[in-house]
């Protein structure tokens, strides 16, 4: 175990709660997950664990999910989901990944359990191109 | 008599080849385990951190599995800062990716201005703030 040198090293200064109102909100607005097709799982977190243990935020039931499973995070408005050393796997639209951003419509496989995220704010992503009547369509059908 | 004897050598015999099998699974169990751990650690990316601390720039490079920052001198990065604490935070490499998490802090430990409450995955370009020192975290990826 350690043992700090107390006597050697002054205490740490405390920073107060004021200095620290520069926290900005990287988290995406509206997004959230559909479970299984049936539920929905809001997004509302900077840090979310996805697994079948309890400790999770989103607790997966199905044998195929492991106990810690992925960990989504939110980075600039957008949430990037990793896969934290799961055995069966993370699977983005088929694919699997280590690491990959969510773009609405996303298709997730963890284990035998399909996520869809779905993010419905355009604004939150100057970079994309304008949106064509049959992507508003599709949002419509979404929703 | 004699018939209790070869009663209790048969039992004796029937525990000895369970211990045996028992023994050889643990062993293979063991080895596998061994293997395993040799490819993680081969597989260990370089995690470069940029500290920014009182308008000077350190670049530092890692390729072990746990990196400890904080104050105090045994740590692996050494912030001699006031406003952290002697062990401030933990980066480590587990699970194929690195995480960061605060070792219960005084100040607190933030990821891109978001305080960490559990262990977290970290990213290129991710930036840590410990009390006023930030570090930029950069990963080779292999």
């Amino acid at each position: 175990m350690f043992h700090p040198k107390t006597s050697l090293l002054s205490d740490t200064d405390v920073i107060t709660q004021e200095e620290h109102l520069e926290i900005q909100d990287s988290l995406p607005e509206d997004a959230f997950f559909i479970v299984g097709g049936t539920t929905n799982f809001p997004l509302t977190e900077p840090v979310i664990n996805i697994g079948r243990h309890s400790e999770n935020d989103l607790i997966l039931n199905d044998p195929h999910v492991s106990r810690h499973h992925a960990q989504l995070r939110a980075i600039n408005k957008r949430y990037v989901i990793f896969d934290v050393g799961s055995i069966g796997g993370t699977l983005i639209n088929g694919k699997p990944i280590t690491q990959a951003t969510l773009f609405n419509g996303d298709v997730i496989r963890l284990g035998m359990t399909n996520l869809i995220y779905v993010q419905t704010n355009r604004s939150t992503n100057p970079t994309t191109a304008i949106p064509t009547d049959e992507d508003l369509l599709d949002d419509e059908e979404l929703r | 008599m004699n018939a209790i004897i070869t009663l209790i050598l048969r039992i004796l015999l029937v525990i000895l080849a369970y211990a045996f099998i028992g023994g050889v699974g643990y062993l293979i169990y063991k080895d596998l385990k061994s293997t395993v751990y040799q490819q993680e650690l081969v597989a260990i990316p370089l995690i470069i951190m940029q500290v920014n601390m009182d308008q000077q720039t350190i670049t530092k490079r890692f390729s072990q599995p746990e990196i400890i920052l904080g104050r105090d001198p045994s740590c692996d990065l050494i912030l001699d800062n006031s406003k952290i604490s002697l062990r401030h935070s933990r980066v480590t490499f587990h699970d194929k990716h690195w995480w960061v998490e605060d070792l219960d802090s005084t100040n607190g430990s933030f990821l891109n201005n978001v305080s960490i409450d559990t262990p977290t995955v970290i990213t290129n370009g991710d930036q840590l703030k410990l009390g006023h020192v930030l570090i930029n975290i950069t990963e080779n990826q292999t």
